[in-house]
C-alpha cells in the first residue's frame, strides 16, 4: 500500500514538474520501492536571504519619535528546514532593551511556482511589532511593473496583498531608494473565551527596502521608530 | 516469600484501580500562598486597557485579560500585551494534584514557560527566576495592594525581554522594569491621550516648518529665475541700443524696464503656484 502511494506521489510530482515544483521534497528510488524526505538544504531566494543585510550580532541604529536613540540588535538569524511542513524557513529576531522591542521576522520558501523566475519573485516576510502584523512583499515584481509602466505607459502596477512601491524616501537625513510601504493589521484579542481573536486592518505602516530591511514603523498612536544611520 | 508476593500483587492492583477508575483521583489543590491570587476573582479590576509610561515621554497601551475559571479551585490565566512595544506577559495560576503551579511567560518569542511548582513566596525556579509577595507598592502617586513581583534579573538564562514585573493581585500589571533598568509605571488614560495630542501637535509643527522651508526655497528659485529673465531682457535691449547708436551713455527706455518687471512678476507668481504652463504663458 505504501509502495503504491509512493509511486502515485512520484508520478504526480513528475507530471506536475512542468507546471510547478514539488516544494522541498526529494524522492529517491530504492531497492524496496520509493521513499521521500525533506530536501537537505533549506533554500530560500535572494530577497529572503539578503533582506536587511541582517546577520546575527549586527546592530542597527534607530530613533524613536519621542527622542530615544537605540539600537536594534539581530539576536537570531536561522535558516532551517521545517521537518513537519518540509519547507525552508528563515526566522530573524531584532531586539532592543529599551524601548522594549522583540521584533520577529519570518518567511517561508515559496512552495508553488511556475518556474525559477517566478520562484525568485515570491517570499513574503511576516513581521510582528507589538499588536501589529505586517506582510512584506518581495520588491522585485513591484519594481518591474513600475519599469514596464515607464516603458510603455501601461498601468500594470503590481499590487501585492499589503505592500505598495513608493520609490525614494528620506529618513533622518539619508535618502533610500526602492522603498515599499506595507499597511499593517492589528491583533485584537477577544475578552470572551467563546469568541475567536481577530486580526483587523489598521493605519500602521512599515517602510522597508531589500538592502536595509525595516526603515520606519509608524503606529496609530502617532509614534514611530526610524532607522538613524546618520548617527553612526 | 508468599506473603511478600501477595503484598506486591495487591499493591499493584491498588495502583491500577486508582488510575483506571478515576474515583480516587487526587484532588487539585494550591498552596496557601497561591490562594490570594485566585480569590481576586471577586474583585479583580474591570480595566481591560491599561497604560504604562516611563519618566520621560514614552507611553504604551496594553490589553489585559484576567480569566478566572468556574471550577473549584479556580484557575487563573492573566495576559497583558502591549500595543507599541513587545511587553507580552502571561501568568497562569494552576491548581493541580501536586499542590499547584504558577507558569510565567514574559517574551512573545519564547515558547518555554517559567514554572514555579508548589510555590511558597519567595519562590525560586530551577533557572533562578524569583516570585516574591509584598503587601503594597507605590507606583507614581498611587498605592497598589497585594503585589507579586517577578524577577528575572538573577536568572542563569533570562528568557524574558524584560528584567522585572509587578503584578497587582487586584489590578493586573502595575510596573515593568526593562533589561537596562528603565521603569515603566502604570498611569491613567489621560497620560496616553496627552501623549497622542503632543505627537499630533509635533507632527503639525514639523509639517508647517517643512512647508515654510519648501515655500522659501520655491520663492528663492522664483526670484532668481525672474531676476535672470529681467537681466537678460535688459542686457538684450542694451546690446541692441549700443548696436544702433554706438552710444555708451544711451538710457534704457522706461517701457522696456516695465516689461521686464512685469515678466518677472508673472514668472514669480506662476512658479509659486507650481504651474509650468503658467510660466510658459509669461510672454514678452
Amino acid at each position: 500500500m505504501i509502495n503504491l502511494y509512493s509511486k502515485i506521489l512520484f508520478f504526480a510530482c513528475a507530471s506536475m514538474a512542468l507546471l510547478c515544483s514539488c516544494g522541498e521534497i526529494e524522492i529517491a528510488s530504492q531497492d524496496d520501492g520509493f521513499s521521500q524526505k525533506c530536501a537537505s538544504s533549506p533554500s530560500i531566494n535572494s530577497f529572503q536571504k539578503n533582506f536587511g543585510g541582517y546577520k546575527k550580532g549586527k546592530s542597527i541604529p534607530f530613533k524613536h519619535s519621542d527622542g530615544y536613540l537605540f539600537s536594534l540588535a539581530v539576536t537570531d538569524w536561522d535558516n532551517y528546514m521545517d521537518e513537519h511542513s518540509c519547507q525552508a524557513k528563515l526566522d530573524i529576531l531584532l531586539e532592543s532593551a529599551y524601548p522594549i522591542y522583540s521584533i520577529p521576522l519570518s518567511t517561508t520558501a515559496p512552495t508553488f511556482y511556475y518556474d525559477e523566475s517566478h520562484k525568485s519573485y515570491s517570499g513574503v516576510f511576516e513581521v510582528q511589532f507589538g499588536q501589529y502584523l505586517f506582510y512584506l512583499d518581495n520588491p522585485l515584481p513591484h519594481k518591474q511593473a513600475i519599469a514596464q509602466k515607464n516603458l510603455d505607459g501601461k498601468d500594470t502596477i503590481f499590487y501585492g496583498p499589503d505592500s505598495l512601491y513608493i520609490g525614494k524616501m528620506e529618513i533622518n537625513g539619508v535618502t533610500y531608494d526602492d522603498v515599499l510601504v506595507s499597511h499593517g493589521r492589528k491583533y485584537e484579542p477577544s475578552y470572551d473565551i467563546h469568541v475567536m481573536d481577530k486580526v483587523v486592518l489598521s493605519d500602521a505602516k512599515l517602510y522597508y527596502q531589500e538592502k536595509k530591511g525595516i526603515l520606519k514603523i509608524e503606529l496609530e498612536d502617532g509614534s514611530h521608530i526610524a532607522i538613524n544611520e546618520k548617527e553612526k | 516469600m508468599k506473603k511478600l508476593f501477595l503484598l506486591a500483587a495487591s499493591a499493584l492492583l491498588f495502583a491500577c484501580s486508582d488510575s483506571d477508575s478515576g474515583e480516587n483521583t487526587p484532588e487539585r489543590s494550591v498552596t496557601q500562598d497561591m490562594v490570594p491570587l485566585l480569590s481576586a476573582k471577586k474583585d479583580f479590576s474591570k480595566d481591560t486597557v491599561i497604560y504604562l509610561a516611563d519618566s520621560a515621554k514614552f507611553v504604551d497601551k496594553l490589553i489585559q485579560i484576567a480569566s478566572f475559571s468556574d471550577e473549584t479551585p479556580v484557575e487563573l490565566i492573566y495576559t497583558a500585551k502591549a500595543m507599541a512595544s513587545s511587553i507580552d506577559i502571561r501568568l497562569q495560576v494552576q491548581p493541580n494534584s501536586s499542590g499547584g503551579s504558577i507558569f510565567v511567560s514574559c517574551n512573545p518569542n519564547q515558547d518555554e514557560k517559567i514554572v514555579f511548582n508548589e510555590p511558597v513566596f519567595p519562590a525560586k525556579s530551577s533557572k533562578g527566576f524569583v516570585l516574591k509577595y509584598s503587601d503594597s507598592l507605590k507606583v507614581g502617586k498611587k498605592i497598589y495592594y497585594d503585589i507579586l513581583k517577578f524577577d528575572a534579573s538573577k536568572s542563569t538564562q533570562n528568557l524574558c525581554n524584560i528584567s522585572k514585573f509587578y503584578y497587582g493581585i487586584h489590578d493586573g500589571l502595575v510596573k515593568v522594569i526593562s533589561k537596562n533598568g528603565i521603569e515603566l509605571n502604570r498611569v491613567s488614560a489621560k497620560v496616553y491621550e496627552d501623549a497622542e495630542k503632543r505627537r499630533e501637535e509635533e507632527r503639525a509643527r514639523a509639517d508647517s516648518i517643512a512647508q515654510a522651508v519648501a515655500d522659501s526655497i520655491a520663492q528663492a528659485k522664483a526670484d532668481s529665475i525672474a531676476k535672470a529673465v529681467a537681466d537678460s531682457i535688459l542686457k538684450a535691449n542694451s546690446i541692441s541700443t549700443e548696436d544702433s547708436t554706438n552710444n555708451t551713455d544711451a538710457e534704457i527706455p522706461e517701457e522696456i524696464i516695465d516689461l521686464a518687471e512685469s515678466v518677472a512678476d508673472c514668472i514669480k507668481k506662476a512658479y509659486s503656484s507650481g504651474s509650468l504652463t503658467a510660466i510658459k504663458d509669461c510672454q514678452l
